[in-house]
This record gives structure tokens, sequence and C-alpha cells, in this order.
């Protein structure tokens, strides 16, 4: 308990005089945010409240990657 | 021409509920919804309260390009579409899941423990390939043939959990007998060098 204190104390203080990290501009939110917006307006549909739901785009993917497959080589 | 417009009004319920059990089957099959299909239902929603109602094109924005001059047929068409885009979606994961299944265990006598194993696989290649024919403008025809694509796929993607532990075990067994075997020419190795 008190070992525990006493490194978080350190660790404060050390951060403390450490370069603050900018945020991370790069990463695009921008399906999680769709996915949280859906969520906040979906009533009952418990696939779109919780974000599992397919568009024309995932669907597109998926129909590239099974049709350019063979499952019998000649 | 009322009766006309109450029998197509029955035939758009008809297939409009059907497009709603497919949805349903298909988010529980696959677990997601498919979103493309709920679309075509609001347009067929739409054509249906332009034909009731008697309003102008203008009035209500429709993104489809199915052109009828009957809204009608128009609704019936996009009932028929979202019935296609409803087991469209859950089809090609089954496929896919058969490909990964095909890749993991290229190396291993699936038949054993899978006896249609190639029937079946024969079966989806002919799936793919009519899939790929289908264009876009005319997948309302094409409505109830891909439903049973949907019940032959589904059939054999819920197989595959269990061949898949089948075929875990046998090569788990396989793995054992090649270690006792190297082990066994490891000893014989050893026996002879000490005899020397």
């Amino acid at each position: 308990m008190i070992y525990s204190k006493f490194t978080s104390k350190i660790k404060k203080a050390i951060t403390r005089f450490s370069f603050k990290r900018h945020p991370d501009t790069k990463q695009d939110h921008t399906k999680e945010n769709v996915i949280g917006v859906n969520a906040y307006m979906a009533r009952g549909n418990l696939s779109l409240q919780n974000g599992w739901y397919y568009t024309e785009e995932d669907i597109q993917k998926l129909k590239k990657k099974v049709l350019n497959y063979t499952y019998i080589n000649k | 021409m009322e009766q006309q417009a109450e029998q197509l009004i029955e035939e758009i319920k008809k297939e409009f509920n059907e497009a709603e059990m497919l949805l349903k089957k298909a988010e529980l099959a696959q677990g997601g919804l498919q979103i493309p299909a709920v679309n075509e239902l609001r347009y067929a929603g739409q054509h249906l309260l332009r034909a009731l109602s008697g309003t102008s094109p203008s009035e209500l924005v429709d993104a489809d390009d199915i052109s009828d001059s009957d809204d009608y047929v128009s609704a019936k068409k996009h009932c028929l579409r979202a019935k296609y885009d409803a087991v469209e979606g859950p089809i090609l994961f089954f496929l896919k899941q058969l490909q990964d299944f095909q890749e993991d265990y290229k190396n291993e006598p699936i038949s054993s423990v899978f006896p249609d194993y190639i029937e079946k696989i024969t079966n989806a290649e002919n799936i793919k390939k009519q899939l790929a024919n289908i264009s876009s403008a005319s997948r309302q025809n094409y409505a109830n043939v891909v439903e049973g694509y949907f019940d032959q796929l589904y059939e054999i993607s819920s197989r595959l959990p269990f061949v898949r532990e089948e075929l875990n075990k046998k090569i788990s067994v396989d793995e054992k007998n090649k270690r006792y075997v190297i082990y066994g020419i490891l000893i014989a190795l050893l026996g002879i060098l000490i005899k020397l």
C-alpha cells in the first residue's frame, strides 16, 4: 500500500516534466463516429445499436475477395 | 382499375413481408443487418406512398434506377430487390467461410471427416459463378433463386465448426504418432552408438 503510493508519486513527478504527446490526428475515426451516431439514433434494433450492420461498401469489398477465389483448382 | 391496384397492393404486401422475414433470417445468420436491403424497402415505401397519394415524382426524392410509370410495379420491384440484397451479404459471408476453411485444411484429407465435401464445394463454386453473372440492375429477377443459395450455403456453413473440430483432433493424433516415430528412431540410434 505504502509502496504503491510512493511509486505513484514518483510517476506523477516524472510525468509532470515529460513532453506531452500530441493527439494522433492521422487516425480516421469516421466509422466509429458513424456507429456512435447510429447507436444514439437507433430505436429497437439491437444490431444497429451495437454497430453490427453491413453497408453497400462492406458487401462490395467482400464480393471482390470471394468472386476472385476459385474453390476448384484446374 | 381499382381491382388491379388492390391486387398489386396484395402482391407488394406479400413481397414486403417476405423481404422482412429474409432480412431477419440474414441478420441472425450473419450477425448483422443488411443496410442495402433496408434502403430498398424504404424506396418501396416511397413508391407506394406516391401511388396511394397521387403525388408527382418531383416531390419525393428517390435515388433508385427502376423507372416504371406504375409506382405499384416499382414498389414491387424494390421489394424483390430487398429480398435479393437481404441474402447477398450472408451468401458472400458463407462463401468466405468456406474459402478460409479450404485454405486452413488444404493439406488434410477433408473427405474422411466431411463425406460429401467435394459435392458441396462444387455447389459453392457454381453458386459463386451464378452470383458473378447477376448484374446489379437485374437483381430483382433473381430474388427467389438466391434464397435457395442461402439455404444451401447456410447448411454447409453450420457444419464447418464441427468438421474443423474433428480435423483438428485428427491432426493432433497424427502429430503425436510422428513424434513417437522420431523418438523411436532417436532411441534406436542412441542404442547403436552406445553399443559401438
